[in-house]
């Protein structure tokens, strides 16, 4: 059940076995795609969770993250590859398989909340049950429940144009979770609440997917949501899946430089190394040596804890900033033309335009290739 | 250079993968897309824009290059005939174009500055006078400076001046100035509505900024303000000019007597006196130097867009105080709106109620509003009130204005609906702008014209639709659909993708989506569309006068007709009725607007 696959770009490690339909999977992608005219905004991507997952979809602007999700609503049609949801073929670009949004069982809280301004709380939870059939009995019912497990009874009677962002994001939830969907969806539910509110909500939201048992997959630019929600965590980029595993497995096993700068607090750092006579040299200073060939070029990983603050380190960090974390120090500066942080536990008092010597521990995090991908530790010695 | 973006991209590019089965693909995502309610919708909305529009204008062009319709383009452009057929009016027509433009301009733009941005004293007063002369008919205006200015240079009663013994001379009662002056106070209206809009809609940081830059509060309305605004303007004005190459009212009441001729009024003649390919040749022509006009000019602006932008930041405008020009500007402005509301209405009363035409001293009468049937007054014709014929026309009126109201705002609704939401159907939702979009360019009389061509005859199964009240509603639709389209698209537009999409997860299909979720979130708009559309109706002349029978009577036709045989009273009388309808019209849709929708001022 530990997602430990780690899906490189482009190819389908995850994808193995998608023919024998395994009925713990809740959503599987296969061959994902979706094309704009000539772009890729999601480029064949492969993924699957079983039931009760919180998978969340990771990344930069323009990643195709909220494309991918707007697939899996079925707001959106794939150009190539399928969606199964609960072993249920709902998508197919070839097979010409398009269940409407409306009969995946599938539920969306939109970034922007979408409530119904003209409707009342109540109706903007009760009109999506009227659509499915419930009978007026069961709506009533199910609506006072909702709104009391999400604290917004006392709302039913005003228009969403008299309550809150707060409250307006805890109705729109309650109306997707209303029809007891078994997959919930979020894209980016948190981007327009203060940074206390979001806390908070990312608890209820946690809480809200326990109650509901349903799988969930998120939609984020925000990698400490990731962290603190995820079981499982896409990394895309380019409309690909860059790295796809737990939470853990993307911090301590990164599977590109790109994954390697993106996750953590603050993220890894990643500095660029020669290869000469079987030596690693970093800025001309010797950091290693490897069995690599002669002339080429490695990108090392140093995590801020590996680094050390040392007046007689071999290295010049010119700081730019130093910020509390936790009881310790992060304190970043440029070090060889890279932007480069060091955790301490004793406050530097170093300021922008000073200059502190760091030394680098005796082997590397992480050795990535060129382009990269992750290499076995061992070719650094 | 931050780390996140230099370690090298990998090099495996999406253009090396294998794209296998493509021409398969989009052929089942042509068949997939008629699917897809959206796109069906698009196609037979453009169908029905096609009928309107295309059909119409293409049996106008087809009349033209057969038989006697090369002879009409020769006689017009090219013979002894030419210079009174075509050459003087279109130089009448571009002067008086021209004319309204930068009158239109000053006035309606001057006085939306006045009103936005200084402390002038009465701006609510001014500000809904101002808008008050688009809602009455262009003929109100004309008729009541016939009222007013007719001189006897061509017999008949004499205006209200001329009957004190004061010589009128005739620059002052016929031809360009009354013409151009009648429809200045008729549009400038529309100018100061957009321009007015256009600067409250400016940013107050953006004067703020020039201010703290150092600019003076007069250099920051020329340097900023003006420029930001300046889209509004352009095409304003561009409205103006095209309104008024294109009038038929003004120069048919104050230039036709004396034959001084526009292109619209040639037009008319000539279809009227049966020479009806000369006329649509006319058609054609006053279609290309509308829409050459327009081109141009959207060329020159080409790019601009609108700066203004609403940040929902309300009450921080910068304001001009005017110091000791304050009353004098106040009395100048409610001068201006005076004279071009209230008075040319009042006018029209009195003259409607006086005994002897055109004369305030001849004594009073209701007659000619309540008046039974006298043979020694008025070669015995009732009053208007008792009229049948007027009453009929009053609901044939009314009905056809509510009629296209229905079809435009539907057919604008659907235009709107398809152009914003449609995506991945280019050509479907390009047919549809375009499509919606020419009427503009269609001076309402070529419309008429048009729509003889094509309907004046039966087509397959279908009978002649001239002469019937069908005829009118559809022309009318395909007259007003510029307007239509624009309200439904700005009316859908204003609503977020995402509340519908909310309702599709929730499984509403698109009538339920429609119904639900779009109408009545667009209602507003939508009723201020359709209002404006009726309004529109109501009072024009230039579409109906050519497709108006006896079995078919409207007011704005029926005041034509009495004006033109000299029963000042009853064509005065009509157009206060017409005025009254369109006044309340726009009352009550202000009303209902604020029925519609009790989520928004709570």
């Amino acid at each position: 059940m530990t997602p430990t696959s780690t899906t490189r770009p482009g190819g389908s490690a995850s994808g193995g076995s998608v023919d024998q339909q395994s009925p713990a999977t809740a959503i599987r992608l296969s061959g994902l795609s979706r094309r704009y005219a000539d772009v890729a905004a999601v480029d064949g991507i492969d993924l699957e969770v079983p039931p009760g997952s919180f998978l969340v979809l990771l990344g930069p602007s323009g990643c195709g993250k909220t494309t991918t999700l707007r697939m899996l609503a079925g707001l959106e049609a794939p150009t190539d590859g399928e969606i199964h949801m609960a072993g249920r073929l709902v998508a197919s670009a070839r097979g010409g398989v398009a269940v409407p949004p409306g009969k995946r069982g599938a539920g969306l809280v939109f970034q922007s909340y979408a409530l119904w301004p003209h409707m009342r709380v109540r109706a903007n939870i009760e009109w999506p049950l009227r659509i499915a059939r419930w009978s007026k009995a069961r709506r009533i019912a199910r609506a006072e429940e909702v709104m009391s497990l999400l604290g917004i009874d006392r709302l039913a009677e005003r228009y969403p144009g008299e309550i809150s962002g707060g409250q307006q994001q805890r109705v729109a939830i309650a109306r997707t979770i209303a029809p007891e969907p078994s997959v919930l969806l979020f894209d980016e539910p948190l981007s327009n609440l203060d940074a206390k509110l979001r806390v908070e909500t990312r608890g209820e939201l946690l809480r809200i997917h326990r109650a509901t048992g349903a799988t969930s997959v998120y939609v984020t630019h925000d990698q400490v949501e990731a962290m603190t929600m995820a079981t499982h965590v896409a990394l895309m980029r380019d409309g690909r899946i860059e790295q796809f595993g737990s939470p853990h497995d993307l911090v301590a096993r990164p599977a590109s430089t790109f994954v390697a700068t993106f996750i953590g607090t603050p993220p890894a750092n990643v500095l660029p190394a020669l290869v000469r006579n079987g030596r690693l040299l970093i800025a001309d200073q010797e950091v290693g040596q490897t069995t690599e060939q002669e002339g080429g070029e490695l990108w090392l990983m140093y995590r801020a804890e590996s680094l050390n603050l040392d007046p007689e380190g071999p290295f010049t960090l010119d700081v730019l900033e130093t910020s509390p974390m936790a009881g310790r120090w992060v304190i970043s500066g440029t070090l060889a033309g890279r932007r480069v942080s060091v955790a301490t536990a004793e406050n530097p008092r170093a300021g922008l335009g000073s200059h502190v010597r760091v030394a680098l521990p005796a082997r590397p995090d992480a050795v990535f290739d060129q382009s990269g991908s992750r290499l076995d530790d061992g070719v650094v010695r | 250079m931050s780390a996140l973006t230099s370690p090298p991209i990998l090099p495996d590019a999406p253009e090396t993968r294998p794209r296998p089965h493509r021409r398969r693909i989009s052929w089942r995502h042509t068949v997939a897309a008629l699917r897809d309610p959206v796109v069906v919708l698009g196609i037979l909305t453009a169908a029905v824009l096609a009928i309107l529009v295309v059909v119409p204008l293409s049996g106008l062009v087809a009349t033209t290059l057969q038989g006697e319709g090369l002879q009409a383009w020769r006689d017009v452009l090219a013979s002894p005939l030419s210079r009174n057929l075509f050459y003087e009016p279109l130089f009448n027509s571009l002067v008086i174009g021209f004319a309204t433009a930068v009158g239109a301009t000053l006035l309606g733009g001057g006085l939306a500055w006045l009103v936005v941005m200084t402390d002038v004293p009465f701006k609510k007063t001014i500000g809904l006078l101002a808008s008050i002369p688009f809602a009455l008919p262009s003929f109100a205006l004309a008729l009541s400076w016939e009222t007013v200015f007719r001189n006897d240079r061509i017999g008949g009663r004499v205006g209200l001046i001329q009957d004190l013994g004061v010589s009128v001379p005739d620059w002052l009662a016929w031809g360009a100035l009354p013409v151009s002056s009648t429809l200045v106070a008729h549009y400038y209206s529309l100018t100061f509505v957009l321009v007015a809009a256009a600067l409250s809609g400016v940013n107050g940081d953006l004067m703020e900024a020039g201010e703290m830059a150092g600019a003076s509060r007069a250099r920051v309305a020329v340097s900023i303000a003006l420029p930001v605004v300046m889209p509004a303007i352009v095409s304003a004005a561009l409205l103006a000019f095209a309104e008024g190459v294109s009038n038929f009212a003004s120069p048919a009441l104050l230039g036709l007597p004396v034959r001084y001729q526009t292109l619209s009024t040639r037009l008319f003649g000539s279809i009227s006196t049966g020479e009806v390919e000369r006329g649509y040749v006319l058609s054609l022509l006053l279609i290309i130097v509308a829409a050459m006009v327009l081109f141009a000019s959207t060329r020159f602006v080409g790019g601009r867009r609108s700066y203004a932008t609403i940040t929902g930041k309300g009450g921080r405008r910068m304001v001009l105080y005017l110091g000791r020009l304050r009353g004098p500007a106040a009395l100048a402005a409610l001068a201006l709106v005076t004279m071009t509301t209230i008075l040319p209405v009042l006018v029209l009363i009195m003259s409607s109620l006086a005994r002897r035409t055109n004369s305030l001293t001849g004594g009073f009468t209701l007659h000619f509003w309540t008046g039974e049937s006298d043979p020694s007054f008025a070669q015995g014709q009732r009053g208007v009130l008792r009229n049948p014929q007027v009453v009929d026309a009053a609901l044939t009126t009314v009905t056809l204005g509510i009629a296209v109201a229905i079809a435009a705002t539907l057919l604008g609704l659907a235009i709107g609906y398809v152009v914003t939401r449609l995506r991945g159907a280019r050509p479907v939702t390009t047919a549809l702008s375009l499509l919606s979009f020419l009427p503009f360019l269609i001076p309402g009389i070529a419309l008429g014209a048009a729509y003889i061509a094509q309907f004046g005859r039966p087509i397959g199964p279908f009978p002649a639709l001239y002469g019937t009240f069908a005829i009118l509603v559809v022309a009318g639709a395909a007259y007003t659909l510029p307007f239509a389209s624009q309200s439904g698209r700005s009316a859908v537009g204003q609503i977020s993708r995402d509340l519908e999409e909310a309702a599709t997860m929730a499984g509403a299909g698109l009538s339920r989506r429609m119904g639900r979720v779009v109408v009545p979130l667009a209602s507003r708009t939508l009723l201020a569309g359709s209002v404006l559309v009726f309004v529109k109706m109501v009072r024009d002349l230039s579409l109906v006068v050519l497709l108006v029978t006896p079995a078919t009577p409207l007011l704005s036709v029926l005041t034509y007709r009495y004006a033109s045989e000299g029963f000042a009273q009853f064509a005065n009388a009509i157009t206060v009725i017409i005025a009254a309808i369109s006044v309340a019209a726009t009352v009550l849709a202000r009303r209902l607007q604020g029925a519609a929708q009790p989520w928004v001022e709570k």
